[in-house]
């Protein structure tokens, strides 16, 4: 896979949810265009009710656009059935939310397994990964700590091993940090970029702040529906 | 309540009318089944003093046969009713036989004492001048019947009426329609009766009206076969006699709406976790602690209110079939009953709903109260009430456990109540299904951590987590199925030693290969049959029996002349006897019901009133019977002869000799019966085990509708803490989703966490069933009929069990799990 070519790219996205009610209709995505390359760091702003987690929710193949198409990898999400799409995911794509990321029933190495285990890897060849991954993450001691026991950065940083494991063309962030305090949120941001880095693939990364924006490549606003490259990103 | 507050309720629960509905749903199907039985128990009860009015009339007392002989003749009865002359009085005739096919009883008396005796009953329609009256009803064939019957048989005065009974028909016809009272009852003059009775000569008894102070005078001029009788008691015995049967299917009832309870209990709880952030913003605000409470308590009394409406709808649709069900059992077991009409007694309705209110309310009490504890600033999601389910669920189980086995060692000492004895079997249950929540999450935890172990399936793994992690839901609803499901396993296990004791029973009990007796019931055979058909090569042994009403020391009671069984034969079942011969001379048997009831013991006394006066017994043995809750005296046939000239048999137990020809006595007894004149009936015993079992089974085919219905509601349970889950977990699910868990693997995620609660709910069924089954035989029956049995444990009740808990379990998760595989993550992980 050449790093020019784009990882991600979605075009001309529309999506229009119905009114409470019944009638009418609510356009929030309408004619949405993104193309990121492998290695790239693209961060969303935008108000709140903008449609940033409608976006992200279609670039992971979690709900369907009413127009236009997703490309993760070069494959087009559209022309995937339902058990097709899933696996997708489960191989291709990595997401972390804002908060409540974690299944409460799974310990955080089993957390963090879970998308090698829903794969079918075995639990012997994925045993060395998460350890290594619990290294680098800083839990160290915590593996088999059940969610409700972390704090709520450990937490996210469990979400982000979990996004990472399997090593995903495609990850995605909704408020990753958005939960925890300012020094928190920015340790657990540092965690993310490192291994961003190091695993090398294409993040999308929303939020609300210009300083989390700050560790992206690209700074995109999302407004009345349609994305636009954040001019005052670029004059920083 | 704020209208604000109530407006909010109401809006919550329009937002998840599948948990109103099951709160409504559980409360109704519990109130159901309490009504339905009680409708069923309240209109064979009214039938039951229905019948006894009408055949007893304003007859304050009655001269009748003390025990042997055929009715009083003719003469002996003109002499008495002449003695008589100051108080109304009529000879009767009684004779029970099927009129168009259906089931009536003859009625006949002397129509002109009737008014005296019967009131306004005789008034009939077409209305004769008194005079043509007497000729209409004197004429042969004449009879008269209740209004209603008339219409549903559809004949009219003046119809030709077919009668059959002991294999005979007889023509007669409807001479008027009585206005109003009599159902059930073919009313004639007494002559026409003895004809159609086919009993020339003879009368059943004399009904009289007394004055209170006149009984002891006319008793004491009654010949030594004759007795003088207050028929008072005779519906009270009738109710006596069906009571125990009647509170066994209201116990059972109670349990389905017990059942009811753990499903408000477990959809009230899924509202206030739901609400929990609504509720801490009402704290906020200033809503008080109890204010909060009242909110949760109010919904639940109102949803309950519904569920009881809909449940006396629902019960007695349901009742109908269950009226009949419940009034064949007792014509079966204990006389013929026919309930044309349904009565539910309004206190019956009470009760019902208000045990469904209390029901409830103590079901929602815990809710309510977390709902109470809610605080301000309470986090969004199910922990609170999780955590605390940790805390409590070990607690609760010790709890349980202790009155479970105090329940238990208390039906250790000997008692005789039988309320008491339903108390403590309830202590013992509900004792023992408090320990279930933690059992629950003891096997579940169990389970993942050697799924972990074994690296097994993840779906194994994640749902046996979920098990444990919410036992604050799915604890519960294994609770209410282990209920549901072992008391049917209990059932089964009384049932099933029930029917291999009665099995067991008729072995001993069935002496002979062939039995003769005649169709008209207390009749004698003809003298002399035993000697004509002893005479013959094919018999081994010839027993007779007369079984006759009798008055001991105590009351009334029947006795059961016979001989004793022939020396190599088995003979009754003896459970308790004096040394020696308990046949010998001086010596009487009691069956089991009779010793429990009187409390008596081999070697105690009995005194029994004889044509030669008062005579004391000893008590030689106990047999086993079950063909009588009240009891039954035997006495050997040569001892009393001793004391009653004519005794006459009603029954001879022929066994054949080893080369016997069964064919050939059949062929002796038609002659014998040409000869005579009379019809006699020559059964197999084989006939007799049959029919008895089949009576059994109908017995019992009640118990089976309850048990299913119990089931029934339990599954309502289960479904519903499984949707709650499902909802509770809907994020979790989403996110399995989000993450790459297939549609297929997160329903069968699903379907797994049923099939835990189930399987495991179940499994402590069968102990708790067995523990039931062992309290209802050896407390519960020995109580209420005196009976005792042998612990039978059927492997397929043991085996269906489980698998009864683990279908009903797996059918309710599909619903939740089939939504849950169908919901779109992105809905999901929004979290609306
Ligand atoms: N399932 C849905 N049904 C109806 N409306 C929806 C649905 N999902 C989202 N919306 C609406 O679409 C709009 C965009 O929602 P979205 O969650 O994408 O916003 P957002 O940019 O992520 O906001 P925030 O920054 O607050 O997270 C909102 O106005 C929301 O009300
Ligand atoms: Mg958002």
């Amino acid at each position: 896979m050449s790093d020019t070519s784009p990882q991600l790219c979605a075009h001309d996205l529309y999506r229009h949810y119905r009114e409470a009610g019944g009638h009418g209709e609510r356009r929030v995505l309408e004619g949405v265009a993104l193309s990121a390359r492998a290695g790239e760091c693209v961060a969303l702003l935008g108000r709140s009710g903008s449609g940033k987690s409608t976006l992200l929710n279609l670039l992971a193949g979690i709900d369907r656009p009413d127009r236009g198409w997703v490309e993760v990898a070069g494959t087009r999400l559209s022309t995937l059935g339902e058990p097709a799409l899933t696996r997708l995911r489960r191989r291709r794509i990595g997401f972390i939310y804002q908060s409540f990321n974690l299944i409460d029933e799974l310990t955080v190495a089993e957390n963090i397994a879970l998308p090698l285990a829903l794969d079918g890897v075995r639990a012997r060849d994925a045993r060395p990964r998460i350890a290594a991954m619990l290294e680098r993450l800083g839990l160290g001691g915590r593996a088999n700590a059940f969610p409700d026991q972390l704090s709520g950065g450990e937490q996210q940083r469990v979400a982000i091993g979990r996004a990472l494991i399997h090593e995903p063309a495609l990850i995605l962030a909704d408020e990753p940090t958005g939960n925890l305090d300012a020094d928190t949120g920015a340790r657990v941001l540092e965690l993310l970029a490192a291994l961003f880095r190091e695993h090398g693939r294409t993040l999308v990364l929303v939020t609300h702040s210009r300083a989390v924006a700050a560790i992206a490549d690209r700074v995109l606003t999302l407004e009345r529906g349609r994305l636009r490259a954040d001019d005052t990103a670029l004059s920083w | 309540m704020s209208p604000i507050l109530i407006h909010l309720g109401l809006r919550q629960l329009s937002r998840q009318p599948w948990q109103a509905g099951l709160t409504v749903l559980g409360i109704a199907l519990g109130v159901a089944v309490v009504v339905a039985v009680g409708l069923a128990n309240d209109s064979a009860r009214r039938a039951i003093t229905l019948s006894v009015e009408q055949l007893d009339g304003r007859a304050s007392h009655r001269i009748e046969p003390r025990g042997a002989g055929e009715g009083i003749t003719d003469a002996t009865a003109a002499r008495l009713l002449q003695r008589l002359g100051p108080y109304p009085a009529t000879a009767v005739i009684e004779q029970p036989l099927r009129l168009e096919g259906e089931g009536f009883t003859l009625l006949g008396i002397d129509l002109l004492q009737a008014d005296a005796l019967r009131g306004a009953a005789l008034a009939t329609t077409p209305r004769p001048d008194p005079a043509r009256l007497v000729t209409l009803l004197t004429e042969p064939g004449a009879l008269l019947l209740g209004a209603t019957d008339a219409r549903r048989l559809g004949v009219a005065p003046g119809d030709r009426l077919r009668l059959r009974h002991g294999g005979q028909l007889y023509q007669a016809h409807l001479a008027g329609v009585l206005d109003q009272g009599l159902e059930g009852i073919a009313l004639a003059d007494l002559a026409t009766a003895q004809t159609l009775a086919a009993r020339p000569g003879r009368v059943d008894r004399i009904d009289l009206v007394l004055p209170p102070e006149a009984g002891a005078e006319i008793a004491a001029t009654l010949p030594p076969e004759l007795q003088l009788r207050a028929t008072a008691g005779r519906g009270a015995a009738l109710h006596e006699m069906t009571r125990a049967f009647r509170i066994n299917l209201l116990a059972m009832s109670l349990i389905a709406l017990l059942v009811g309870g753990f499903i408000v209990y477990s959809t009230q709880t899924f509202a206030v976790v739901r609400r929990r952030p609504q509720l801490g913003m009402l704290r906020a605000l200033g809503a008080t602690r109890a204010r909060v409470a009242a909110l949760i308590l109010v919904e639940t009394l109102g949803l309950a209110l519904i569920g009881a409406v809909l449940g006396i709808g629902l019960g007695l649709l349901a009742g109908q079939g269950l009226v009949q069900l419940v009034a064949r059992t007792i014509d079966d077991l204990y006389f013929r009953l026919e309930v044309t009409r349904l009565a539910l007694d309004p206190e019956t309705l009470l009760l019902g709903v208000a045990m469904a209110l209390l029901v409830a309310l103590g079901a929602a009490l815990a809710p309510a109260l977390e709902a109470a504890a809610v605080t301000p600033r309470e986090a969004m999601r199910a922990q609170g009430l999780e955590r605390r389910a940790h805390g409590w669920a070990g607690p609760l189980a010790g709890l349980g456990g202790v009155i479970a086995l105090g329940g238990w060692l208390a039906t250790l000492v000997p008692g005789t109540s039988l309320a008491q004895g339903f108390a403590l079997l309830l202590l013992v249950v509900l004792g023992s299904v408090l320990c279930v929540p933690a059992l629950l999450r003891v096997t579940a935890t169990a389970l993942a951590e050697v799924g972990t172990r074994l690296a097994a399936p993840l779906a194994l793994v994640l749902a046996a987590r979920a098990v444990a992690g919410s036992v604050a839901r799915t604890g519960i609803a294994a609770a209410a199925l282990t209920l549901a499901v072992a008391t049917s396993v209990g059932i089964g296990v009384m049932i099933e030693s029930f029917r291999h004791s009665v099995i067991d029973w008729l072995d001993h009990t069935l002496e002979g290969e062939l039995y003769v007796t005649t169709d008209t019931r207390d009749a004698v055979l003809p003298a002399g049959l035993d000697d004509a058909l002893g005479a013959t090569g094919d018999l081994a042994s010839v027993i007779r029996a007369r079984r006759m009403a009798v008055t001991t020391g105590t009351g009334e009671a029947t006795l059961l002349v016979r001989d004793r069984p022939a020396p190599d034969a088995t003979g009754p079942m003896l459970l308790a006897q004096l040394d020696g011969d308990p046949w010998a001379a001086g010596r009487i048997l009691v069956s089991e019901p009779y010793a429990h009831h009187h409390r008596l013991a081999p070697g105690d006394h009995i005194e029994l009133a004889t044509p030669v006066g008062w005579r004391r017994f000893n008590l030689g043995a106990i047999f086993r019977d079950y063909g009588s809750d009240r009891g039954l005296l035997m006495l050997d046939y040569r001892e009393a002869h001793a004391y009653w000239d004519e005794i006459g048999f009603g029954s001879l137990a022929l066994s054949l000799t080893p080369d016997g020809d069964p064919q050939r006595v059949r062929e002796r007894v038609r002659t014998l019966a040409e000869a005579h004149d009379r019809t006699l009936l020559l059964t197999a015993s084989g006939e007799i085990r049959t029919l008895t079992l089949e009576i059994f089974d109908r017995t019992f085919a009640i118990t089976e509708v309850l048990r299913l219905l119990a089931l029934a509601v339990a599954f309502v349970g289960v479904l519903s803490a499984l949707l709650a889950l499902q909802l509770e977990r809907r994020r979790t699910h989403a996110l399995l989703r989000a993450t790459g868990m297939s549609r297929r693997s997160l329903t069968l995620t699903l379907l797994t966490q049923g099939s835990i609660l189930g399987l495991t709910a179940g499994l402590l069924a069968i102990p708790l069933g067995l523990v039931m089954g062992e309290l209802l035989i050896r407390i519960i029956n020995v109580r209420a009929f005196g009976w005792s049995m042998a612990l039978q444990i059927p492997a397929s009740a043991l085996l269906s069990g489980p698998l009864l808990a683990w279908g009903a379990a797996l059918f309710a998760a599909l619903p939740p799990a089939l939504r849950a595989g169908r919901e779109p993550p992105a809905r999901g992980l929004r979290g609306d």
